[in-house]
């Protein structure tokens, strides 16, 4: 029964599926199926829970970024006080012998 | 006939596990790629049958929902494609028949009786696609049925009979009215 016009057919069959249905069919189906309530809750829980977990992390970054600036910076704060502080301190720590005040002590002569 | 066909069907769940296991899971947007797969070839298969946009519309997006609800029930005994092919043709038949159109058109065309010796010379009858696509239009609803199931999906004769509910002997007289009538439609242009 392999007659021409089921050749022909076979061999255009691509041809034949030219017609395309509307965007909304989509829409419509995604709507019953995708955000089914029951499935969407453990999702958004899910979610809940990264979030907080990249917030903790960014504000624990955050908080090591401001403690390792403010106690261990390179004598850069910004303000001048500290600055000249942490330059005496850190004489200090290097010549433990040397004082700031020439006074109490004359090099021998 | 239908080879080609078959050869996709078997080399398909290779290609497709993935993605069907990944919708089992939820993911939504795998469901959006494997709509986008099939929605084109499904729209088509249903509108050969129901022969109207708005209802071949309606028939995959209740096939499409459907399936992807039950994916659970889908083991892999056929491939996807073939699995939800089936629910929408199952679904394009129901609408024929909510609309209450004659699913068996044997009766009417034997009052106007269609002599077999007067049956058309396929060689001598020029085959374009539009004109088969009009043509198919054209057709009473059980033969088109029978025609397009035959024809474009690839379904043996048996299958159809089960599909319809009816015997084999009436798909086959069926299809072979329907083939004429098609071939005669065809001759004339598909009447344009």
């Amino acid at each position: 029964m392999n007659s021409r016009l089921e050749q022909f057919i076979n061999d255009h069959r691509e041809e034949f599926d030219g017609e395309e249905p509307d965007n909304k069919v989509w829409e419509k189906i995604r709507k019953q199926v995708v955000p089914e309530k029951k499935k969407q809750a453990p999702l958004v829980r899910l979610y809940r829970v990264r979030w907080s977990a990249a917030a903790a992390v960014v504000l624990l970054m955050a908080g090591a970024a401001w403690y390792i600036n403010a106690h261990r910076g390179n004598g850069q704060s910004t303000d001048p006080v500290i600055a000249s502080k942490i330059r005496t301190l850190r004489r200090h720590r290097t010549h433990p012998t040397w004082q700031p005040s020439p006074p109490t002590r004359r090099p021998p002569v | 006939m239908n080879v080609k066909t078959a050869d996709l069907e078997l080399t398909e769940p290779i290609l497709h596990d993935e993605l069907v296991e990944r919708c089992k899971q939820g993911d939504a947007r795998s469901f959006a790629a494997l709509y986008q797969k099939y929605a084109k070839a499904m729209y088509n298969t249903s509108l050969r049958i129901v022969n109207h946009t708005g209802d071949a519309e309606d028939v995959i997006q209740e096939a499409f929902t459907d399936a992807f609800r039950s994916l659970e029930d889908f083991h892999y005994k056929s491939t996807f494609g073939a699995w939800l092919k089936k629910i929408v043709i199952n679904k394009s038949i129901n609408q024929l028949r909510k609309r209450k159109m004659d699913l068996i058109d044997i009766e009417k065309t034997n009052i106007g009786h269609l002599p077999e010796e007067e049956s058309l010379d396929e060689r001598e009858i020029q085959m374009k696609v539009e004109d088969i696509k009009k043509a198919v239009k054209l057709l009473p609803n059980g033969y088109r049925t029978v025609l397009t199931l035959y024809l474009f999906e690839g379904y043996d004769q048996e299958e159809i009979a089960e599909i319809l509910n009816v015997t084999h002997a009436t798909v086959r007289t069926q299809y072979m009215r329907a083939k004429q009538k098609l071939l005669s439609y065809i001759k004339q242009g598909a009447l344009s």
